[in-house]
């Protein structure tokens, strides 16, 4: 499993980069209503895209960090939406990787085996005979609509002692979906809510979220692989960065594709490509975008090489992998933002994907986990010698 | 051992089973079912919103089947506790914020922003609302001789 390795990510990235024409065709129908085309689900199931983190065990490809980076920077290069979904059902199928085997037997043998998930406890759970009873509702579940399982994080109250999140796998099915994806960024993505009634959930399908963040897996299948050799937080900031960086770069194709036929209005201008405002911009938003792979890439090989070898992760490296993230979502806003300034009136219409890039990225920059300012300041306590204000890390 | 039930704060238990309350409302209210809304009550239980009162398990139930039919199909609802207090321990009084949302809707109107007060009680080891009300959150009455 160790030699076609890198074989798999070109083939995977190449196929990944296969799905950009049909993934930039629905783009404007994809926002339009909100949700992923069933072509485009399709197309990127068909292309492997939502087993990359699934075991191999199962027909999946238990790819690498670098390799998610540079198949969800293909992606959206396409757009966003789709890169996003894909990212999310990565860190959800990665977490059922963490259960029991005969769960993940369950999970990934039935149906698609895609997934979806959050990391916020918005629900209760309480014991009964056999298992446990989720109430509650979740928000932003991207890939709902298309999902068989989604990942659900439920506050336990057990009979004696303090409650604690749980987290567990949950089929659809037994979910319902609350149809209130009005947003102004991602907006293809289908962030739907879903809600638990009563939901029964077999002990055997949950695991103790502390447990979880402490590495304590129950899977003995994944336990020698590096992929599962990993926490939580950095997982998911790894799984996450891909897509900036992809909207960076779409950013800068697009504009470099218009630029030969714009002029600079109201101005002595001709063309645009002529002007030193535009060099400096253009020099000024690749080389962000060489520093979002720099950060994008670090947090990427850093993971990849911990789970190779199977270091301890210390406090300031999992603060340094928060970090990463919230530099590269930063940076990917900073170059996005540049190149749209420069991109002229015609930019705002809805066929030009630069508006829809300016709103993917500014709404990725508002997600609590990836949000430059939180990031920055966890980093910097950590750096200052004072605990961690978050169980996320 | 269970002798942390002294003070007003409840045991941690406590707290969250009673505040599982509000979950369940939340999924009651996704299916728009009338049966389990009203299950959560005791079978004498009273529920208070505004223009509207129905003492027992059976009368809360028949409005919110009516409701979920009309005015409340499609909604959502949402809120977040502000108070929770144990009068005894078997008695808690939780305040929240919150209100209906209609299809679209990610935040209340001011209109259909409300308080709103959970008198829960212990009945056979579960909680259970012996009393709901709700105000209006933003308004006052007119008033008083005003039209």
């Amino acid at each position: 499993m160790s030699t076609p390795e890198v074989a798999t990510r070109e083939e995977l990235v190449r196929r990944a980069a296969e799905l950009v024409p049909i993934l930039a065709d629905n783009a404007v129908w994809t926002e339009q209503n909100r949700r992923l085309k069933d072509e485009t689900v399709e197309a990127m199931a068909d292309a492997g895209i939502f087993r990359l983190r699934v075991p191999t065990r199962y027909g999946g490809h238990e790819a690498d960090f670098r390799t998610l980076v540079e198949v969800a920077a293909q992606l959206a290069r396409g757009d966003g939406s789709p890169a996003w979904v894909a990212s999310v059902s990565w860190i959800t199928s990665w977490m059922i990787g963490l259960f029991p085997d005969e769960v993940q037997d369950e999970v990934f043998s039935t149906g698609q085996g895609r997934t979806c998930g959050t990391l916020s406890p918005s629900a209760i759970a309480n014991p009964t005979d056999g298992g446990i009873v989720v109430n509650g509702k979740w928000g932003f579940i991207s890939g709902a609509l298309h999902s068989d399982w989604q990942v659900v994080i439920a506050v336990l109250v057990p009979a004696e002692g303090e409650p604690y999140p749980v987290m567990a796998p949950v089929p659809l099915s037994d979910l319902r979906v609350v149809d209130d994806w009005h947003a102004s960024g991602l907006k293809g993505s289908g962030s739907v809510s879903t809600v638990a009634q009563d939901v029964f959930i077999p002990t055997e399908r949950v695991l103790p979220l502390p447990a979880v963040l402490q590495e304590q897996y129950a899977s003995k299948a994944n336990a020698g692989s590096p992929v599962w050799r990993a926490p939580l937080l950095p997982v998911a900031s790894a799984s996450s960065v891909g897509t900036v960086l992809g909207l960076a770069r779409a950013a800068r194709e697009n504009f470099l594709k218009r630029l030969p036929n714009r002029k600079i209005t109201y101005t002595s201008y001709e063309s645009q490509r002529e002007a030193p405002l535009t060099h400096l911009q253009v020099a000024e938003a690749t080389m962000v975008i060489d520093r979002i792979e720099f950060h994008a890439h670090r947090l990427a090989s850093q993971v990849d090489t911990k789970g190779g070898d199977g270091t301890p992760w210390k406090l300031e490296e999992r603060a340094r992998a928060r970090a990463d993230l919230g530099a590269v979502v930063e940076l990917g806003k900073a170059s996005i933002d540049l190149l749209a300034s420069a991109s002229g009136g015609t930019s705002i219409y809805t066929d030009i994907p630069i508006q829809r890039i300016v709103r993917d990225v500014h709404a990725i920059n508002q997600h609590a986990l990836m949000h430059p300012n939180t990031n920055a300041e966890l980093y910097g306590r950590v750096l200052c010698g004072l605990e961690p204000n978050t169980l996320y890390i | 051992m269970t002798t942390t039930e002294t003070d007003s704060a409840g045991t941690q238990a406590d707290q969250a089973a009673v505040a599982a309350l509000t979950q369940r409302v939340v999924a009651a209210w996704a299916y728009n079912d009338a049966d389990a809304f009203a299950a959560l009550f005791t079978e004498d239980g009273t529920m208070i919103l505004p223009g509207v009162y129905k003492k027992g398990r059976a009368a809360i139930n028949e409005f919110l089947t009516e409701a979920y039919a009309n005015q409340y199909k499609g909604t959502q609802v949402t809120g977040r506790p502000l108070d929770l207090r144990f009068v005894t321990p078997d008695v808690a009084l939780l305040i929240t914020y919150g209100g209906v949302l209609a299809a679209g809707e990610s935040t209340m109107s001011d209109e259909q922003t409300i308080r709103a007060t959970w008198t829960a009680v212990r009945q056979d080891g579960q909680w259970k609302l012996a009393a709901y009300q709700n105000s209006p959150a933003l308004r006052q009455l007119p008033v008083p001789g005003t039209k």
